[in-house]
Formats: structure tokens, C-alpha cells, sequence
């Protein structure tokens, strides 16, 4: 038969696996530097949610300039005439691994601010049992003991389901060009002034997605993205920060994959 | 492209993948784009999940089945499966999720003590938070850092349950805590642990607990690893706890087993630092070329902890033998660990949740009926015998192959030309019978007769053939057999394509064994005074025992059994050339049966003390016969023909091994080599590459996905998984 009137399964959008979300932003191993000084390091003097904030921007303003560090030196030979890396090495592709994991990492950072309790540590998942006396199985038979008084316990998160509910978006997107937008938006964010940064390319010499606008509607529950694309804009995957506008603070990510025309 | 019809979906294979994809790609938020039609070897879904009901409605599987509470992707569909169903309570005894699933918290393992007795280990797992698949649940996103966290807590509470009474873990524990950390701060935290190293030791018990809680807060809330300083101070930890415990524990079987656990969490902890696993992309994947016990045994774990019982038991359940036989015990570690940390620390509500009744009866018998109601058509007796590629000459240019023609053997023809109607009422309670309902079969009086068997890989008869052309009879392939039958009917795509080739040789399958008993006396009466319970680790030819007693008032017996117990196994595998012969499964059919007696009269008595007679050997007089009733009968060993058992022999009954070096052959559902074709099964890379209802599940939503774009990835619980 005509293979255009086969049916075919659609392109996958991947075919494997995440394993490491923490290492998908880095080659494995890698260590900021200030994790290998850790120890004896000075300590910020803030609170830890503070803290957690300041790390938080250090850390993503760091694989920020890690990325366009990379896509810098990646970039000279590419555009250059002779030998080095190639369209075939994947190097765009790896750079979009590269940006599309800063959103993940990003996303992540918020998720931990989210839940971060005062003591500074991030407390299971709601839906987990407390840590607390579970000893896992092989406890049965002798008494469980009450853990030891250094044991921080973990601030219980009694949240009700309905408000853990993602909120609705809705997508204005002024473009005739095919696009891929996902959003990853910290709960309760509704009702918050949001601010859009920029949206930015690995490469450094891309030009940036700028005017993306978040606005919100609490009676909805819902929040509306206002985005305009130029038509000549080049294809790739663009990242950028939503912010609390009140107070700086980072409530999710905002990624575009935008198609080539 | 526009169509005036539904995209006709071919679905081979009926087992936990192949009705995942179907229960998928039928959802109602599809609006038809979808028609399934499943294809079916014999009278019923299930593969090596089939059940049937038997002479006295008694329930015989292929072997023991047991749902793990971690299991979301199952439980999930289940649950969805039973919430559309909409059973009357009042007329269905087994009307929700909830009536069919039942917590299972009491386990155990088999324990050989050094002092030379099988001593079984009983646990009640404590019961976690939530329950299995529960709908819009959030999950975590777990990284190995939080399950090392988590294991080394269960270490500390080892630990402080090892500890004499009346010395609380923290009451003696000035040494560390002289130097404990504001644990506040992860600077803090990092600093306190170069501090005690450069005490090089830990003089007491309690000081190693603090110890050890640092470093699981280090593991559980650290964004970025400093593994040289983790992996020092937990070698420091290790070392003056094996110093502490090693000579204390060998006498005190309970001290023992809770050492060898300790000591397994130490080598696991060690293993992830060295390998850096928690930085590695590849997860715990990154393992996988190492067999499981190697890898602890390189990491530091004792040989008696890598031979313990829970050791045993963790391969027992992946029957995990090479070519069945027990002195190869292989597993790839990585698999095995996720496997392990999975059931161990994300299972909800219960371990395990055993069955109300039949696995057909419980799981297929409602999604046949609910994908029945979605429209879907079933073929059963279609036996696939090829699955023909597309021309490469014939293909355009920029044309991926693909699957031009599936060839079926048709087994039996349906009187009329209808569906086949393959449930029976029992009780009020759609089931699975054990044989095919020969009335509705044409010539069915002389199919009986004649003895067919439409199961087995070796009875080849049938009433005709079929083809399937693409275009014309279905457009999209699913192809969900069990993995031992994939090289028999996919002789086309193994001899083109190397990764099918490697595929099917690379990634081994074994035969299993199981067998049924019933019986008129009680366990208590057996010798065994605790609950009901599930056993591994235990001896071979049957190294895992379940009780099934709650199944008792399922059956129609005029005097319900007393106790019902499950025993399965690996069965040691024979050359293929054997396996082609054919009188080969009745041969085993027998040899099961003489394992069986064996074990019965040999070996049980370790776990049932008084299921001896006084001068020796097993009381087959407790074993109760449907045919008559206890005083009348088949007696002595005779009378062990009227249980049921079964040698899961047939290329699709075979079981598909994790084993080391292997894993990465596997072909993943989301494989895009063939543009009309998808794979679903346990032997697939479906994220969880051990044999499960678990896997096979996430397989079929995988494949699923691969067709039709949903579910999405994420939801597919376990697949974005260390």
C-alpha cells in the first residue's frame, strides 16, 4: 500500500528512561566548587529558607554559565571551517539535554523551597510516611525504639489535596511558528504578581525570547501565558525563571522548544 | 492525513501487558480514535498470570502471585478497571479493588541457623501511608541519595535495636555527640564529618549511630556530593562497626539476622559511593554488568550476609537462577537494588496484597469485561506463527520498515462465527474455567475427545489459518507474547535485525514449577502456630511457600479445605534440543510432580513440624480430593494426584531473567526502529527490567503510549526512576 496512507506510530520525544535528575545538568561527577570545600566553608548567616534561596540562584546562575560556557567553546569550532565538532557529534542536541536540565534542576530547586521546614530540611513527600520509627521491616520482633533526640524531625505537611491541584494554564501564543511550551509552576503561585525573565538559548549569541508575560486569574485558579515568537526567531529550546514579583523569589520555570519553520 | 474509520490496533498476547495497552488505548478520552482487537492463544487471557477454575471451582495458577505494594502502575489500572465495572455488591462478592486486593503484612524468610536448623523468619511489615495506585497521587521523585538516606535509617534502627536493653542508642553516645554537628546547615553538616574522621574510629555503639546519622542526613538533604569525604567517613563507620558487631552477633540468631541486614546496608552505601552512582545518569543501571552478590561481596558485605536469607530470598522471588539451576544464582545488581529499595521503601499501604481469588478471576476477568464494554474484539484460539516484515526493495525511499502481515494459526473455530464467551458464573463471580467451554467450539465434542490442547507449544493442531495484512485488517501491531516465545514467531525480524538477534539470545528465559495443596486440617494442626504467611529463601525444588487459606470460602467444596497452601519455584532448564521432543511436557509435568512428592516428604517438615505421620514421611491422608471425599479415594502417595501442579515449560509460560550484562539488550516499547510496531511484556527495557505484573504493566502503558502519545511518560510511575 501507499506508505502516506499507512499509519504510523508518531515521532517518540524520547525513548529512555531519566535516572538522575541531579546529573542530567553536568557531566557525572562534576563538582561545583563549593561542595568540594564544604566542609569548613563559611556559612551564610541568614535562615535556612534564606539560605536555601541564596544557594539556590548561586546554583542555577552557576549551570547558566556553565551551559554558555560550554556552548562557547563548543561554538568556535562548529562555525569554524576545519576538523572539531560537527552537526553529527549531536552537539545541539546535548546543549538542549543541557538547557532542558537547568529547567529540570531549576524546577527541582523550587519544589525543595517548597516544602523546606523550618529546621532546614526538606521534609518527605506528603504523601510518604514519616520517617520517624519507621525502621522498614526488619524492625518486627523487637521494640522500636523512639529515634535519637539529633534526628530532626520533619515538619509534617498537612496540606489538603485540592490545594496541591497544579493550576490551569492557558497559552497565548502569538506565533506561526510550531512550538512546545511547558510550564512548571510551584503550587498556590495564583494570586501571586509573577515576572517572566527572559527566555534564553544555550548558545550565548541566540537572541533571547523577550515580553513573556504571566498573568494570573485566583477566581480561576488559573494563570494565563501571553507570549509573542517572531516569525524569523531561530529554532531551539529557550529557559528563563518565573518570579514572585514581591519578593524576587523563584516559583517555577518556563521552557520553549521552538520548531524550525 | 484524514480517516472515515477507527485506527485498527492488533494487541497479541493477553497477558498483564497486552491488556494494559488495550485497557490504554480504549479510554474513553480517545473518543474511538482506537480499535483493539486482542489475539489470544486458548480459551483465555492472562499468560502467566491465567487462572482457571478446576473440579470443585478450585482455583489453579500457574504459580504463586503475590501484588508488591509498590506496584502504582498496577494497582492504578486496577483500580480504574473496577471503579468502570460498577459490580453490584449486592449480587458480585468481589465488587471493588478493595474486595479483590487484600494487605498481606505478615512474611518471612527461611532462615538455616548455624546451629543447624531451618529457622523461619517472621516479620509484620509495618503498614506505610496511602494505599497502591492511588488516583491524582503525587509521587516522589526519588534520587539514590534519599534511598540511601533511607537505608541507612533502617541501619540506625537496626543498630539500636542490636544494642543490650537499657542502653538507648543516644545514652552512651557522648563521643560523637561531644562532636555532633548543628546538623542545620549542609556547611555544618560537612564540617562535623571531616572533624570525627580525623578521629579514625568510633569506640562505641551509640557513637556509630550518631555517625551514621550524619551521613544519612548528608545523603538525604546534600544537592552535591563531596563522595571522597562521604565515602571516608562511611568506610570509618563501616569499619568500627563490623569491629564492634562481627564476634557479637554469631551466637544470638536474632542479633545475626539483623547484622547481616546492617551489613548489606553498609555494602550498598559503600557500593553507590564508590561507583557514584548518585551522580551517574544512568541510575543504578550503571551496575548492571555486575551480578548482585558480586557486587556486595566487592563492596564489603561478609560472605555470610551475601548467602543469608534475605539474600536467598531476593533472588528466590526474581527466580533468579541461571538456566534454573540453583548453584547459579545471577541477578544484575542494579535492577536487583532498584527492585529491592523500591519494595522496601515506597511500598504503600501493605508489602504485599494478596488475591481474593483467582488472578484471572481478580485481574483479567474485569478488564475483559470492561474493554468488552469499550468496544474491544477479542480472537481468542489464534496461535501467531510469523510476523512478516515489509520489503526492503519494495519500501520508498525515507520509509522505516514495518509490519506487513501477522500469521495466526486459527486453533478451534466458534460455533456460529461469533466471539468466543470465555467466562464462567461461579457464585456470582465472573471466572476463568481451567478448560475451554467445548460446546461452543465447532466439532468441540471431538476436539475434547481427542485431547487438544491449545496451550501448549507442542500440540500444533488446528482448524485453519489466518492472515492479517496491514491496511486491510489492523494498521498498528502490539506485541505482547511472553519473551521465551518471541525468537518462535518473530523468525523474520531476528534474522534481519541484529538488536532482535541479540535480543533474544542475550536476554535468557527459565521454567518455573508450582504446585497447589489442599487440605482437611488445619496449620495449626500442621505444626505451624502463626498466621497465615508467605515464605522464600527456603529449599529447592520449592523455595517459596504462601498460605492461601483465605481462598477456601472462594471454591465450592461441600466441606471447604482447612488450609490451602501455594509452593513455587524455578525448574532446573533442559538442552533446547530436548525441549523440541514431543513428549517433553509431559515428562515434565511428571518430573514436577516427583519434585513434589520429594519436597512433600523430605523437606517440609522443616516449616510444618507435624506434617509427618509417626512413622515418617508426609500424611497424605490431609490432602483433600474434589473427586471424594477423605476416607475414599487414591491413598498413601496416590493420593497427591488429585492436588494440582504444575511445569510452566511452554516458551510463553517461561520466565524472563535479570541476568548480569544482559539488561541492555532488551528492546524498549518506545523503540521506534519499526513504524507500526511496539513490544509490551516483562522482557521488554520498560524502566523496571525484572519479571513482574509491576513491569509488564508499565510495558504495556509504555507501548501504549508509543502508539498513541498517551499516557504521558510521567505518568507511567517508576519509568523516570533511578
Amino acid at each position: 500500500m501507499n506508505p502516506d496512507e499507512r499509519v504510523k506510530r508518531p515521532e517518540p520525544g524520547r525513548t529512555q528512561p531519566i535516572r538522575n535528575w541531579w546529573t542530567m545538568f553536568g557531566p557525572p561527577g562534576a563538582q561545583p566548587p563549593s561542595a568540594e570545600a564544604g566542609a569548613g566553608a563559611a556559612i551564610p548567616p541568614a535562615d535556612p529558607v534564606s539560605r536555601g534561596v541564596e544557594m539556590g540562584y548561586r546554583v542555577i546562575e552557576e549551570y547558566m554559565r556553565q551551559g554558555q560556557n560550554v556552548a562557547r567553546m563548543m561554538g568556535v569550532p562548529y562555525a569554524g571551517a576545519g576538523g572539531g565538532v560537527g552537526p553529527g557529534d549531536g552537539m545541539p542536541q546535548r546543549m538542549a539535554t543541557l538547557m532542558r536540565s537547568f529547567a529540570d534542576f531549576a524546577g527541582l530547586w523550587m519544589e525543595m523551597l517548597g516544602t523546606m521546614s523550618p529546621a532546614g530540611f526538606p521534609p518527605r513527600a506528603p504523601d510518604m510516611a514519616s520517617p520517624l520509627g519507621t525502621a522498614g521491616p526488619f524492625s518486627a520482633g523487637v521494640v522500636a525504639p523512639e529515634p535519637p533526640p539529633t534526628t530532626p524531625a520533619p515538619a509534617p505537611v498537612a496540606t489538603a489535596p485540592e490545594a496541591l491541584a497544579a493550576p490551569g494554564v492557558t497559552l497565548e501564543l502569538d506565533t506561526r511558528r510550531r512550538a512546545e511550551v511547558s510550564i512548571d509552576l510551584r503550587m498556590r503561585s495564583v494570586g501571586i504578581p509573577l515576572r517572566v525573565h527572559d527566555l534564553r538559548a544555550p548558545e550565548p549569541d541566540v537572541p533571547r525570547l523577550t515580553g513573556a508575560r504571566l498573568e494570573t486569574a485566583p477566581e480561576e485558579d488559573r494563570v494565563t501565558l501571553r507570549l509573542r515568537i517572531p516569525d524569523d526567531h531561530p529554532p531551539g529550546i529557550y529557559s528563563g525563571l518565573i518570579l514572585d514579583e514581591r519578593t524576587g523569589m523563584p516559583r517555577g520555570t518556563i521552557s520553549v522548544r521552538l520548531f524550525a519553520p | 492525513m484524514t480517516r472515515g474509520r477507527p485506527i485498527e490496533v492488533a494487541i497479541i498476547g493477553g497477558g498483564c501487558a497486552g491488556v494494559s495497552a488495550a485497557f490504554e488505548l480504549t479510554r474513553p478520552e480517545h473518543q474511538g480514535r482506537y480499535h483493539v482487537t486482542m489475539y489470544q492463544l486458548g480459551w483465555r487471557l492472562g499468560g502467566k498470570g491465567a487462572s482457571g477454575r478446576g473440579p470443585a471451582d478450585r482455583i489453579q495458577e500457574h504459580g504463586l502471585h503475590l501484588w508488591m505494594g509498590f506496584y502504582e502502575n498496577a494497582f492504578r489500572l486496577m483500580r480504574e478497571c473496577y471503579a468502570e465495572l460498577r459490580r453490584d455488591p449486592a449480587t458480585c462478592p468481589i465488587a471493588d479493588w478493595r474486595d479483590a486486593f487484600t494487605p498481606d503484612p505478615f512474611n518471612g524468610v527461611a532462615d538455616y541457623s548455624p546451629s543447624g536448623r531451618w529457622l523461619p523468619w517472621k516479620v509484620h511489615l509495618p503498614p506505610f501511608e496511602g494505599l497502591p495506585g492511588e488516583p491524582g497521587a503525587t509521587l516522589p521523585r526519588w534520587t539514590v541519595g534519599e534511598y540511601l538516606a533511607r537505608a541507612l535509617e533502617l541501619l540506625r534502627t537496626l543498630l539500636s535495636a542490636i544494642q543490650a536493653p537499657g542502653s538507648p542508642p543516644s545514652a552512651s553516645g557522648a563521643e560523637a555527640s561531644g562532636s555532633a554537628p548543628g546538623v542545620g546547615s549542609p556547611e555544618a553538616l560537612l564540617e562535623s564529618m571531616a572533624r570525627l574522621l580525623k578521629l579514625g574510629g568510633f569506640a562505641s555503639l551509640a557513637a556509630v549511630v550518631e555517625a551514621l546519622n550524619l551521613l544519612e542526613v548528608a545523603l538525604g538533604t546534600l544537592r552535591r556530593y563531596p563522595m571522597e569525604l562521604l565515602l571516608r567517613f562511611h568506610d570509618m563507620v563501616a569499619s568500627s562497626l563490623r569491629g564492634l558487631m562481627e564476634q557479637q552477633v554469631a551466637a544470638d540468631d536474632e542479633l545475626r539476622r539483623l547484622w547481616e541486614i546492617a551489613d548489606l546496608v553498609l555494602a550498598v552505601v559503600r557500593g553507590a559511593l564508590r561507583f557514584r552512582l548518585l551522580a551517574d545518569p544512568r541510575g543504578f543501571d550503571a551496575i548492571d554488568d555486575y551480578d548482585c552478590r558480586e557486587w556486595l561481596r566487592l563492596n564489603g558485605a561478609s560472605e555470610r550476609s551475601i548467602n543469608s536469607a534475605f539474600i536467598r530470598a531476593l533472588y528466590d522471588l526474581a527466580f533468579a537462577y541461571e538456566d534454573g539451576d540453583a548453584r547459579r544464582p545471577r541477578i544484575a545488581a542494579g535492577q536487583a537494588l532498584r527492585g529491592a529499595l523500591r519494595a522496601f521503601f515506597t511500598y504503600r499501604g501493605a508489602f504485599f496484597w494478596k488475591m481474593r481469588s483467582g488472578m484471572g478471576d481478580i485481574v483479567f476477568a474485569p478488564f475483559y469485561e470492561v474493554l468488552k464494554r469499550r468496544g474491544a474484539s477479542f480472537a481468542f484460539f489464534h496461535r501467531l506463527e510469523s510476523v512478516r516484515l515489509s520489503d526492503p526493495a519494495r519500501r520508498a525511499p525515507g520509509e522505516r520498515p514495518h509490519v506487513e502481515a501477522l500469521e495466526f494459526d486459527v486453533q478451534a473455530e466458534v460455533a456460529g462465527g461469533g466471539e468466543y464467551q470465555p467466562l464462567v458464573d461461579v457464585r456470582g463471580l465472573p471466572c476463568w474455567p481451567a478448560a475451554p467451554d467445548w460446546s461452543q467450539l465447532v466439532d468441540g465434542e471431538r476436539l475434547q475427545r481427542e485431547g487438544w490442547r491449545f496451550e501448549s507449544a507442542w500440540d500444533l493442531r488446528k482448524a485453519g489459518t489466518r492472515v492479517l495484512r496491514v491496511g486491510q485488517d489492523f494498521d498498528l501491531v502490539v506485541l505482547a507474547v511472553g519473551g521465551g516465545a518471541v525468537r518462535g514467531v518473530c523468525r523474520e525480524l531476528v534474522d534481519q535485525d541484529p538488536r532482535w538477534r541479540a535480543m533474544v539470545e542475550r536476554v535468557k528465559t527459565v521454567p518455573t514449577q508450582a504446585f497447589q495443596l489442599w487440605l482437611g486440617t488445619g496449620m495449626r494442626e500442621l505444626g505451624w502456630h502463626d498466621g497465615p504467611i508467605n515464605i522464600s529463601g527456603f529449599v529447592k525444588p520449592f523455595d517459596t511457600w504462601a498460605d492461601m487459606t483465605h481462598l477456601a470460602s472462594e471454591e465450592s467444596w461441600p466441606r471447604p479445605p482447612r488450609a490451602i497452601a501455594y509452593f513455587c519455584s524455578v525448574l532446573p532448564d533442559t538442552p533446547e534440543a530436548e525441549r523440541q521432543r514431543p513428549a517433553f511436557p509431559d515428562e515434565q509435568h511428571e518430573r514436577v510432580r516427583r519434585n513434589a512428592v520429594r519436597f512433600l516428604q523430605r523437606d517440609l517438615v522443616h516449616l510444618w513440624p507435624r506434617c509427618q505421620g509417626a512413622a515418617g514421611g508426609f500424611r497424605w491422608d490431609v490432602l483433600m480430593d474434589p473427586a471424594s471425599p477423605a476416607e475414599a479415594g487414591p491413598q498413601g502417595e496416590a493420593r497427591f494426584d488429585s492436588q494440582y501442579w504444575t511445569a510452566n515449560v511452554s516458551p510463553t509460560e517461561r520466565y524472563t531473567l535479570s541476568l548480569p550484562g544482559s539488561l541492555r539488550f532488551r528492546i524498549s516499547p518506545l523503540d521506534h526502529t519499526y513504524d507500526n510496531l511496539t513490544v509490551a511484556g516483562d522482557w521488554t527495557d520498560c524502566g523496571f527490567n525484572e519479571g513482574c505484573v509491576e513491569a509488564a504493566v508499565m510495558s504495556g502503558r509504555l507501548a501504549a503510549h508509543a502508539l498513541s502519545g498517551t499516557p504521558r511518560l510521567e505518568e507511567v510511575v517508576g519509568f523516570d526512576h533511578p
